[in-house]
């Protein structure tokens, strides 16, 4: 339960940082779109430190990782959801991404294997 | 959302859970804690751009809420894990709870808006 307290307490502070952080980075003029980029370095690298580096996110070993991306993914949407959006608008979009998502991760393990047999 | 937008859609989800899994793990091997914060930001940032930058592949709902490409790695690495003979039944907890963080954290960024 202790290592639980560590994937929620983790993956609610992921949330707030991308979501939070992001629009002030991404929105700086002088920055410009390198602000958006800059978001990737300052906000999801180093809150990896935390959730996967050192690991408050608890993955046992064999099980299949779950990412902090699943907390904010969920913060991000939950974020429009209290504030009155439809949830139902959102689902198309959800849909898409999701089976990219498979395709991503299923090229990923054929070609990982494909690289790892070469060798 | 028409085709043009399922096309580009489905390949933001694609790619981003791609490189994550292609190359992140390969920056920890080789330097440690500094390989995983410069792939991060290489991954997530030139991701960022080209999923939610100017010309955005992932196509939003009108007035609806945000999907972020967050969605796309947290699914791939899971279907990942499960191609690859990860117990899922193992990671329920951890799912359970990144869940209930993810809602904790959408309430206070809804609350700081």
């Amino acid at each position: 339960m202790k290592r639980q307290l560590g994937t929620m307490v983790g993956g609610a502070i992921a949330g707030v940082f991308v979501f939070n952080i992001w629009g002030i980075l991404a929105g700086t003029e002088a920055l410009g779109d390198a602000g958006g980029w800059l978001g990737g370095l300052l906000i999801v690298g180093f809150i990896w430190t935390v959730n996967h580096y050192v690991g408050a996110i608890y993955n046992p070993e064999g099980a299949v990782s779950i990412d902090m991306a699943v907390a904010i993914a969920v913060a991000g949407t939950m974020q429009g959801v209290f504030g009155g959006a439809p949830i139902s608008a959102a689902l198309p979009t959800l849909l898409w991404v999701a089976v990219g998502a498979t395709l991503g991760g299923i090229f990923a393990a054929v070609v990982q294997n494909a690289i790892a047999e070469e060798e | 959302m028409g085709i043009q937008g399922i096309a580009t859609t489905v390949f933001g989800g694609m790619l981003f859970p791609f490189l994550i899994l292609m190359v992140w793990g390969k920056g920890v091997e080789e330097r440690g804690i500094f390989g995983g914060l410069v792939m991060g930001g290489f991954i997530v940032g030139t991701s960022w751009l080209a999923n939610h930058g100017g010309a955005p592949l992932i196509v939003q709902g009108q007035g609806a809420p945000w999907i972020d490409m967050a969605w796309a790695a947290g699914i791939g690495i899971m279907v990942h894990g499960l191609v690859t003979g990860g117990d899922l039944k193992k990671s329920m907890p951890t799912l359970f709870f990144a869940i209930i963080g993810g809602i904790i954290g959408g309430y206070i960024l809804f609350a700081a808006a």
